[in-house]
């Protein structure tokens, strides 16, 4: 379909590619107050804190120290691709957000914005492997390794997580999606796809129970030799990520900017926020998953219950059409 | 125990010696007490970095030279040398479990290492991820009998160990602060604390899943090995064990009881064992296995003088 915009009457603008500049802003911000919460919760439990700064404003007190901390290198390390690898991740998390709406406003009002998202997604498989690999270390290579062995086990349910909402609205296009929620959520009725993706957006994000990857065990893993800048860069990313995959929710299963009251943007920042909430909380709740039990778990319970969701999704989307 | 074939030894690794335990110790056990569990710090990152990934790898200073000249060679020689970029030589191929060939990588875990025994280095063989051999000895080998961390705080810290290991950085925490409070002279919450963290790691199922059937031992194994009674059953069961413990001597410790310190007998463990206990699991779970064994002293063991030049 040729037509940029498309079918739905709901109004959109497509702003000027200056205003990446302010997504950016509230990537940024997303991102810092995920940090936030994250410190507040770790000072709560008990945690030490990282240095003399602790509690929601640790996060700072780590940006500096690792802004002044030297780079460490490591020999024969593969720079450009390390570099590459550790930077990836933010950059990833800005790409995704260009196609989620905010409010009326949106970057890009691509056709095929679920898959834009997708393949965005699939892109931190690359990256946090080059991360681990391109150190020369044993210990950040198995840590790439171990983010493989979760890819394997995640992947495919989020893929087909993300197929529910574009078959119940029957299009790929991330604001018709948002539109064809008027009246019901669609994590209310296909909350396994939700369940799903969040599991998903927390795995891409190296986060929480999908940590392994960077885990205490393999002292760091794929970050274990990042030092100075280049793990603050990557944090940021990881962080960065889990804002995005937030932020992408609101429009596909959370109603985008519906909501009384309030305007449209307000809405998609409001329930990015929650979301974010819980995923940062998520993280304090659960043990890490295994990556060699975890993909047990991906292809044997996530994958034929997510399956199961979009046959229901699709019957019902046959029968009211 | 240690002294037969140590007449090469200086010092090092000698038994009963007094002499070596200031320098390299203080270090060490301030690392396994206090730094260890800050990991964010600077000096720490340090520390477990040194000891891990670079020890081996001696003449890293000298990369940038060694690689040139290397390079230069190699062109000429038609790869006939050994090659050896930056300094270090390349992984060797070794047959794998399922026969394949695969490189095999020399991997030093320790002395200083968060979350590990303090002096315990493990010399590793790795495939992948996966130890394939693996050789355990103790830096400056001696057991400290004078210890002077009483009642049950040890066990404590072991329980925050295995917990941060496992991921669950939260509980982690919480065994941390309740480790600190048990240090404490006239502590009477610690008490409740170590029972309410015990009933929290039951509860979660996650927790199970994923210790449940790591190295499993039987009675005779944990004999075999020189384990004590309490180490049978699986990384689940051992973790559970220890809280028990600990709750069990919190309780003593309470009641004034200091003389019998029940968490500490029977916990010394000698390194020859150790080396079988993670052979054929990934790194990872290595760790998991030892952290469960809730080691309080090491022995140095009797394998040490052959693998410490090998």
């Amino acid at each position: 379909m040729a037509d940029p915009t498309p079918m739905t009457d709901s109004p959109i603008t497509t702003v000027a590619p200056g205003w990446a500049i302010a997504a950016l802003g509230i990537l940024g911000a997303l991102a810092v107050t995920a940090a936030m919460l994250d410190g507040a919760l770790a000072a709560r439990a008990g945690g030490k804190p990282g240095g003399t700064m602790g509690g929601p404003v640790r996060p700072f007190g780590e940006a500096a120290r690792l802004m002044r901390q030297r780079r460490r290198t490591t020999v024969e390390a593969d720079r450009l691709l390390w570099r590459l690898g550790g930077a990836g991740l933010l950059v990833v998390a800005a790409l995704m957000v260009t196609v989620v709406p905010l409010g009326e406003w949106t970057i890009f009002d691509l056709d095929v914005g679920v898959m834009w998202f997708n393949a965005m997604d699939v892109m931190v498989w690359a990256l946090v492997w080059l991360t681990g690999w391109g150190a020369n270390s044993a210990h950040s290579l198995v840590g790439g390794y171990r983010f493989l062995a979760h890819g394997l086990g995640y992947e495919l349910p989020l893929m087909f997580a993300l197929v529910a909402p574009a078959i119940a609205a029957e299009t790929l296009n991330v604001r018709a999606v948002a539109a064809a929620q008027e009246g019901l959520w669609f994590a209310v009725w296909m909350p396994v796809a939700f369940l799903v993706y969040l599991l998903g957006v927390a795995a891409f994000s190296v986060w929480g129970p999908f940590a392994p990857a960077i885990g205490t065990d393999v002292s760091g893993g794929a970050r274990a030799e990042l030092s100075g800048v280049d793990r603050l860069v990557f944090e940021a990313g990881r962080y960065a990520l889990l804002a995005a995959g937030a932020a992408f929710a609101v429009p596909m299963f959370l109603g985008g900017g519906a909501g009384p009251l309030l305007p449209g943007w307000a809405w998609v920042l409001v329930k990015t926020v929650a979301l974010l909430a819980v995923l940062v909380w998520l993280r304090r709740r659960l043990p890490a998953f295994r990556p060699d039990k975890f993909m047990e778990v991906g292809w044997m319970l996530l994958l034929p219950a997510v399956l199961l969701q979009d046959l229901v999704v699709a019957v019902i989307a046959v029968w009211r059409s | 125990m240690d002294h037969e074939g140590h007449e090469g030894h200086e010092g090092m690794d000698h038994g009963s010696h007094e002499g070596m335990d200031h320098g390299a110790h203080e270090g060490m056990d301030h690392g396994s007490h206090e730094g260890m569990d800050h990991g964010a710090h600077e000096g720490m990152d340090h520390g477990a970095h040194e000891g891990m990934d670079h020890g081996a790898h001696e003449g890293m200073d000298h990369g940038a030279h060694e690689g040139m000249d290397h390079r230069a060679h190699e062109g000429m020689d038609h790869g006939d040398m050994e090659m050896s970029p930056g300094g270090i030589p390349l992984a060797e191929g070794g047959e794998d479990r399922d026969g394949l060939e695969m490189d095999v990588l020399q991997v030093r875990l320790g002395p200083v290492l968060r979350y590990w025994p303090a002096g315990l280095v493990l010399r590793c063989s790795l495939q992948g991820d996966v130890i394939v051999e693996a050789q355990a000895e103790l830096v400056d080998g001696r057991a400290r009998q004078d210890d002077e961390v009483v009642g049950p705080a040890r066990g404590i810290d072991n329980i925050a160990s295995l917990l941060a290991l496992a991921g669950w950085d939260d509980a982690a925490a919480e065994a941390r602060r309740i480790r600190d409070t048990a240090l404490e002279p006239g502590d009477g919450a610690a008490g409740s604390e170590v029972e309410r963290l015990r009933r929290r790691v039951r509860r979660s199922r996650t927790l199970r899943w994923s210790l449940r059937g790591v190295r499993r031992l039987s009675d005779e194994d944990a004999h075999a090995r020189g384990l004590p009674a309490d180490a049978v059953g699986d990384t689940y069961d051992r973790l559970i064990g220890m809280l028990d413990r600990a709750v069990a001597g919190v309780a003593a410790t309470a009641a004034g009881d200091t003389g019998t310190r029940p968490n500490d007998a029977g916990r010394t463990l000698s390194t020859d064992h150790l080396a079988h206990l993670v052979t054929g699991l990934d790194l990872a779970t290595a760790r998991l296995v030892l952290a469960s064994l809730d080691i309080h002293e090491l022995l140095a063991g009797q394998a040490e003088h052959e693998v410490s030049h090998g």
